[in-house]
């Protein structure tokens, strides 16, 4: 463990896609920011088309490695944003506590998530600017948590500003896409091949799920 | 300095003589002279003395007439001299002048219509429509009969987006304080209502500010109106049809020049259009460092079209290529080739080597390349609408769309255009959201779908399939009769 070999060893144990998806100005950027560099700034630029971070943690003695990706939230840019769907293995879906309309639009990325995303895809449901003064907010807690339950999916309220539950989320997601890979990875026998959504032939063909473990 | 000015300016009004070969219409520009100081650093005097032999003139008010007279004689001068401007716009613009120049290049002075911005802003319905009319006949803008001029008061649903995006362009930007992001709104309003079938895209926002930080309001609408309905013509429309063409044409070229690259990228995971397509949509704007995009521009703009941004794409990957394929996962190819583009400090580096490199990328190649993988957007695009109807079909609304799809009345009406590609983008976007809106409004919410978005996308979704199979059908036709 002590020597590792030069070259061909990669520095993580998993290698976990992220992607984030939302309406626009709900604070995706800001909480990728957070989470990859430990910074918030008000003074944020539009994210056009589609932008990218890594960050790697450490879960249960194993390094993971995050790709993360950050998407444009104007729908025009969906067409590009959703060749991304396929490869992610995690889908952050994040609303803006204080914006009911992104919140109600949810339930619109879900669908587009069952259309482009794999079957399997892990996803969290994200209520974002929760320091938000409570005067402001439009969406309460319950309402983001029945959603999440509806979807049987795991939620969180965050704020990118605070830093409040940004590494939760990440890790929380991160966790159980970890053990479901560890899980596939065990039963590796009876793969299944799935030949669903024809219409992704042009999207990122690669299935590297898991990278070669250095035991 | 000021008569390095004029003599700018001479070249200018020179190279009008073979405007006709040439993209943009360098035009003068009826502006009153900015009041900002030169700075002579940018400036190399020395290197406008060839073209000393211009009759130098005020420098507020140009003289066509003589130009015009001198034409016939000067036509074989107007060649050396549109070499000497393009190697000086290659050396980049001095900051002065570069707003005047740009205005230029993208043939403002032309384009200008008065009265037109201010109509846009203030919609008194029928002076606006008349102006339209009145722009219609040189623009893309077309549409058929009066009837399908644009509603000034309906469905200005980009009007949010344009708001979100306000504080978020260059934030903490002097210049964009209060008024700054008032003057922003407005020119994104009127670019948005000038041109529906585009409205607002982000990016625009980007384009939109540094355009005012450089030129008075109405000249930056006129000029960020040349740029978008010009140059990037389909690209930033509801499909973005051209910016996926662009990418793939883009990757062959990136195949061809850089092939032990490329194998690197393949054996990773990496699509160059991960990291390319932002480059495009944004037009280098937050991706390269600030003098860098401002050398690209002057390039991009004076040429005419968008070589400029594969040249640029293709120098940056020559730059940084042989650092890319030392990486050893996707994810740090993306984010090095992101740091490694943002701190390209050396703008005349990469200038000289985007347009001396790779100067056989040129708009006709480019023009081939996209003939050849337009068919492959569109194709996707249809599979894509077709997927999801059969998506729709496994949750039982498939009939329903079926019976809006082949709808005989808009077909016929869709069918009448063919005055080629970008109309029938229009187009089919004025006879959709005119003649069916309330069709399909209606039969979307008997549907009892909850919210509103939702009869939006599907509305969004059936007219982009119809484009898509309309496109595909007068593509077919082109290629018949050619």
């Amino acid at each position: 463990m002590a020597a590792t070999p030069a070259r061909a060893r990669a520095d993580y144990d998993y290698l976990i896609k992220l992607l984030l998806i939302g309406d626009s100005g709900v604070g995706k950027s800001c909480l990728l920011l957070r989470f990859s560099d430990g910074s918030f700034t008000t003074s944020f630029i539009t994210t056009i088309g589609i932008d990218f971070k890594i960050r790697t943690i450490e879960l249960d003695g194993k390094r993971i490695k995050l790709q993360i990706w950050d998407t444009a939230g104007q729908e025009r840019f969906r067409t590009i944003t959703t060749a991304y769907y396929r490869g992610a293995m995690g889908i952050l879906l994040v609303y803006d506590v204080t914006d009911e309309s992104s919140f109600n639009n949810i339930k619109n990325w879900i669908r587009n998530i069952e259309q482009h995303a794999s079957d399997n895809v892990n996803k969290i449901l994200v209520g974002n600017k929760a320091d938000m003064d409570e005067s402001k907010r439009a969406v309460p807690t319950s309402k983001g948590q029945a959603l999440a339950d509806e979807y049987g999916i795991k939620f969180f309220e965050t704020s990118a500003k605070t830093n409040l539950n940004v590494e939760q989320v990440f890790f929380s997601i991160a966790r159980d896409i970890k053990q479901r890979l560890a899980e596939t990875d065990t039963k590796a026998e009876d793969k299944t091949i799935k030949i669903n959504k024809p219409d992704q032939a042009g999207a990122e063909g690669e299935a590297s799920q898991k990278s070669a473990c250095c035991g | 300095m000021m008569s390095s000015r004029v003599i700018i300016k001479k070249d200018l009004e020179s190279s009008e003589c073979d405007a006709g070969t040439k993209g943009p219409h360098l035009a003068p520009v009826e502006e009153p002279k900015h009041s900002e100081d030169s700075d002579d650093e940018f400036y190399d005097v020395e290197r406008s003395d060839l073209s000393q032999d211009v009759p130098s003139g005020d420098s507020s008010n140009v003289d066509s007439s003589k130009v015009h007279a001198s034409q016939g004689a000067a036509s074989e001068q107007c060649v050396l001299w549109k070499e000497e401007l393009e190697c000086l716009v290659h050396g980049g613009l001095p900051m002065a002048l570069r707003g005047e120049l740009w205005q230029a290049f993208v043939g403002v002075g032309k384009r200008r219509v008065d009265g037109y911005y201010n109509n846009l802003l203030n919609p008194k319905s029928d002076t606006v429509n008349s102006m339209v009319l009145l722009l219609d006949a040189s623009h893309t803008n077309n549409t058929d009969d009066e009837s399908e001029i644009p509603q000034l008061d309906t469905h200005e649903k980009w009007k949010g987006q344009i708001e979100k995006d306000l504080p978020r362009t260059f934030p903490g930007h002097p210049a964009l304080d209060e008024d700054g992001r008032n003057a922003l709104r407005r020119l994104l309003t009127a670019y948005a209502r000038h041109n529906p079938s585009v409205g607002y895209c982000q990016a625009m926002n980007f384009f939109a500010g540094l355009l005012l930080l450089l030129m008075p309001e109405e000249n930056a609408f006129w000029t960020l109106v040349g740029i978008i309905d010009d140059y990037f013509d389909g690209y930033y429309s509801e499909e973005m049809i051209e910016s996926q063409v662009d990418q793939l044409v883009l990757e062959e070229l990136v195949r061809e020049r850089f092939p032990k690259l490329v194998n690197h990228l393949d054996y990773l995971g990496v699509q160059v259009a991960w990291v390319t397509g932002p480059w495009f949509l944004s037009m280098f704007v937050n991706v390269l460092p600030w003098e860098s995009v401002l050398r690209v521009w002057d390039v991009l703009l004076f040429d005419g079209n968008r070589a400029m941004l594969f040249r640029t794409a293709l120098a940056l990957m020559e730059l940084y290529g042989p650092a890319l394929v030392t990486t050893k996962d996707a994810g740090d190819a993306v984010t090095l080739l992101q740091s490694l583009a943002g701190s390209t400090f050396d703008s005349s580096q990469l200038v000289l080597t985007a347009c001396m490199g790779y100067q056989a990328v040129s708009e006709s190649r480019l023009g081939d390349l996209r003939k050849k993988h337009r068919p492959a957007v569109l194709a996707a695009m249809e599979e894509r609408s077709k997927g999801l109807l059969a998506w729709r079909d496994s949750h039982g609304l498939a009939s329903k769309l079926y019976s809006f799809r082949h709808d005989p009345g808009l077909l016929t009406s869709e069918a009448k255009s063919t005055k080629g590609l970008n109309n029938m983008h229009s187009n089919g976007d004025l006879h959709l959201s005119k003649s069916n809106s309330n069709n399909i409004e209606e039969f979307l919410n008997s549907l009892s779908i909850d919210t509103e978005s939702d009869s939006v996308t599907s509305l969004k979704e059936q007219v982009t399939w119809l484009k898509v199979e309309l496109c595909r059908l007068l593509e077919e036709k082109k290629i018949s009769y050619s």
